[in-house]
C-alpha cells in the first residue's frame, strides 16, 4: 500500500533517465569522432593538382633544388655528396621529422630523382613533395 | 500502454556497449612517465665554437680544446646530450655570439633547445672568457658571463670552463654542480698494495696521495676537502692516520689505542671524527679529537655479536649512519644523537654495508648482499622499500654521493677487476669512471673545494 502524501517513501528503482541522456550524447560524440581519429595519410608523391599537404606541429626540412642544382637543407647550401651525412644526422636529433623536397622546374627529372634516392637513403620515411597549385587560366 | 523504462535501459546499454566494443578506435600505445628521473630525457645542447680572438695555432687549439672540455662535461652531468655538429644547420665559426645574430629557427630545425655561444680573448698570460647560454624555443639570452683566467691559458682553461659549467648548472638545475670535487680510492696501482688516490670528479689527474707501503684504505674527507683520514696498516695492526690531501703530505696518526682502529669519519664541524675501535676485545664506535682522544662512545654493547663499523654522519650531523652485528647480520643503523635513539635501518637480505648520506640528508646509498652480489640500494633515511639501482652486473659496493646529490660513484667488479663506476643517482648512465692499473674501490666523493 502506498501510504499517499509521504515524501519519505522509498524509491526502489535509480532514475535512469539522466543517464541514458549522457549516454546518448556519448554514443553520438563517438559516432561523429570515431572516423576523425584515423591516421592522416601520408603524402609520398606529388600530384599536379593535390590537395594541400596536412602539417603537423613538427617542422619539418626543406630540401630544395635550385635551378642552377645548388642544394639547401632549409636555408643551409650543402654539397650534393655531404646531403646524406647531414641529413641523417638531423633525423638523429629529430626522428621521424618530414622532409619536403622542392625543386625548380627547370630541374632534370634525373637529377630530381638522384637526390630523392639520396634523401630515401639517408633514412626519412616521410618524403613529401612540394608543388605550386595548379594555376587556372 | 507504454513500455518498461528497464527495457529501454537495457537495450540502450548495449547498444552503447556494442559500439565501444566494435568502434575502430582502440586505445593501443601504452605511454609509460616517469617524471621523477630527470636523466631519462636529456636537453640536446648545441655548442658550435668559441670566436677565438689570437691568431697563434696553439691558440686555436686551445679554443677547440675548450669546446671539447665543455661538452664532455655537460655529457658527464648527465643532464645534457649534444647535438651531432654533422646536424648544424649554420657554420659553426660564423655562429653569432649575441642574442641579435642568432637565427635561433636555424638552431630550433637541428633540434637543440639550449644554444652556448661565446669568444675568448687568448694571450700569453690569461684568458678572458665571454659566454652566453640561449634558450633557442624561447629565443632569448639565459646568461652572459664574463670570466678571467690569469696565468698560462692551457693550465687555467680548465678551470674557466668548468666555472662555465658549473654556471649552466646553476641556471639548469638550479643547483651548483660538483666540477671543484674529488674524488678519492684506494687503488692498487702496480705495487699490489693498496694506497690512497684521488682524481678529479670526471676521472682525470689520477694521483696517488699515500706512500705507507702498507695496505691503507676507507678513506674520507675532511668536510672542507682539504684532509683525508684512512686506516693503514702502516704499523702492523690497522690505525687511523690523517693526511693532507696532496701526494707526498706527511701522515699523521690520530689512534692506535684500539687492537684495531678502522673506518674513520668526520663530522660535519670538521673538528671531530668518529672510528671503530676495538678495545678490550669490543669493536664499538668512539667520538674522537683530531689528536685521538675518545671523547664519547657511541654505541653501546648490546649483545655478544655486537660489532659496530662504518659510522657516518649526516650532513647537519644530527644523526649518525653505522652498521652493527648486533641482531647476528651485519645491517644498517641510524642513531639520533640527540635523543640517543638508535633504529634498524635495513631488513632486506643477510648483509647491508657500506652507508653513505645524500647530500640532502634525506637519503642513505648502500651496498646490500642479495642473491651472491654485492648491488647499491637507495632508502629513505627516515626508512622505507629500498631502491635497487644496479642489478646483475657483478659486485657493485662503497657508493658515494656527488656533492649536490645527482651522481653516485661506486666501485664494481663487472669487468673482472674492481674500478670506478658513476652513475646517476636513479641508476642509469652507468659508466666507468677511469682505468688505472690493479684494483680500485672504496671511492668516495669530496665535498667541492672552496679556493
Amino acid at each position: 500500500m502506498i501510504s499517499g502524501g509521504n515524501d519519505k517513501g522509498l524509491m526502489s528503482e535509480i532514475n535512469v533517465t539522466p543517464f541514458v541522456d549522457v549516454m546518448l550524447v556519448l554514443l553520438i560524440v563517438f559516432m561523429v569522432a570515431a572516423p576523425m581519429m584515423t591516421q592522416g595519410v601520408d603524402v609520398s608523391l606529388p600530384e599536379a593538382a593535390s590537395d594541400s599537404l596536412s602539417m603537423d606541429e613538427e617542422e619539418p626540412f626543406y630540401i630544395t633544388l635550385k635551378s642552377g642544382g645548388e642544394i639547401f637543407i632549409n636555408d643551409f647550401p650543402v654539397d650534393e655528396d655531404r646531403l646524406r651525412p647531414k641529413l641523417s644526422a638531423l633525423l638523429k636529433e629529430r626522428p621521424g621529422t618530414r622532409v619536403f623536397l622542392r625543386a625548380d622546374r627547370a630541374i632534370r627529372y634525373g637529377t630530381v630523382i638522384r637526390v630523392m634516392a639520396e634523401i630515401k637513403s639517408a633514412g626519412v620515411e616521410k618524403l613529401g613533395m612540394v608543388t605550386e597549385p595548379l594555376e587556372t587560366k | 500502454m507504454h513500455t518498461h523504462p528497464k527495457a529501454i535501459v537495457r537495450s540502450l546499454v548495449l547498444l552503447v556497449l556494442f559500439v565501444f566494443i566494435f568502434s575502430p578506435v582502440q586505445a593501443e600505445e601504452r605511454i609509460q612517465l616517469r617524471v621523477t628521473n630527470p636523466f631519462e630525457n636529456k636537453t640536446p645542447v648545441a655548442v658550435p665554437a668559441f670566436a677565438i680572438r689570437g691568431t697563434s695555432p696553439t691558440e686555436k687549439a686551445l679554443g677547440q680544446k675548450a669546446i671539447t672540455l665543455l661538452q664532455e662535461t655537460l655529457r658527464f652531468t648527465g643532464y645534457f646530450r649534444m647535438v651531432d655538429p654533422e646536424a648544424f644547420l649554420e657554420e659553426p665559426a660564423k655562429t653569432g655570439i649575441s642574442e641579435k645574430e642568432i637565427h635561433f629557427d636555424r638552431w630550433r630545425s637541428t633540434g637543440a633547445e639550449l644554444l652556448i655561444t661565446g669568444s675568448m680573448t687568448i694571450s700569453g698570460q690569461s684568458i678572458i672568457g665571454d659566454f652566453y647560454l640561449y634558450d633557442i624555443y624561447r629565443q632569448k639570452s639565459l646568461f652572459g658571463v664574463r670570466f678571467r683566467g690569469a696565468g698560462d691559458p692551457s693550465t687555467t682553461l680548465r678551470p674557466l670552463i668548468l666555472k662555465l659549467a658549473d654556471k649552466i648548472m646553476v641556471t639548469y638545475s638550479g643547483k651548483h654542480g660538483y666540477f671543484n670535487s674529488k674524488i678519492a680510492f684506494a687503488s692498487t696501482g702496480t705495487t699490489g698494495i693498496k694506497e690512497i688516490w684521488t682524481c678529479t670528479f670526471d676521472g682525470d689527474e689520477p694521483t696517488q696521495v699515500t706512500r705507507n707501503a702498507a695496505i691503507t684504505l676507507t678513506p674520507s674527507w675532511s668536510p672542507d676537502a682539504s684532509k683525508i683520514a684512512y686506516t693503514s696498516y702502516a704499523n702492523e695492526k690497522p690505525d687511523i692516520y690523517i693526511q693532507k690531501a696532496r701526494p707526498g703530505a706527511r701522515r699523521e696518526l690520530v689512534t692506535a689505542q684500539g687492537t684495531t682502529n678502522i673506518t674513520p669519519t668526520w663530522l660535519p664541524d670538521g673538528k671531530n671524527m668518529a672510528a671503530s675501535l676495538t678495545i678490550n676485545g669490543d669493536q664499538a664506535i668512539y667520538l674522537l679529537t683530531e689528536k685521538g682522544k675518545i671523547r664519547k662512545r657511541l654505541t653501546r654493547k648490546w649483545s655478544k655479536w655486537g660489532i659496530d663499523v662504518s659510522p657516518v654522519f649526516s650532513p647537519s650531523g644530527d644523526r649518525m649512519a653505522f652498521v652493527s652485528k648486533r641482531s647476528g647480520t651485519p645491517q644498517i643503523y641510524v642513531k639520533h644523537l640527540k635523543s640517543e635513539r638508535i633504529e634498524r635501518l635495513t631488513f632486506d637480505g643477510r648483509y647491508n654495508t657500506s652507508p653513505t648520506w645524500s647530500p640532502t640528508g634525506d637519503r642513505i646509498a648502500y651496498a646490500g648482499f642479495q642473491e651472491g652480489r654485492f648491488d647499491i640500494y637507495v632508502m629513505d633515511a627516515q626508512g622505507g622499500r629500498p631502491m635497487q639501482l644496479t642489478r646483475d652486473t657483478g659486485d657493485n659496493e662503497t657508493p658515494s654521493w656527488s656533492p649536490d646529490g645527482s651522481l653516485l660513484v661506486f666501485s664494481s667488479n663487472r669487468r673482472g677487476t674492481s674500478s670506478i663506476y658513476i652513475m646517476n643517482a636513479y641508476g642509469t648512465d652507468q659508466r666507468q669512471l677511469m682505468s688505472l692499473p690493479g684494483e680500485q674501490t672504496a671511492p668516495v666523493w669530496s665535498p667541492n673545494l672552496t679556493r
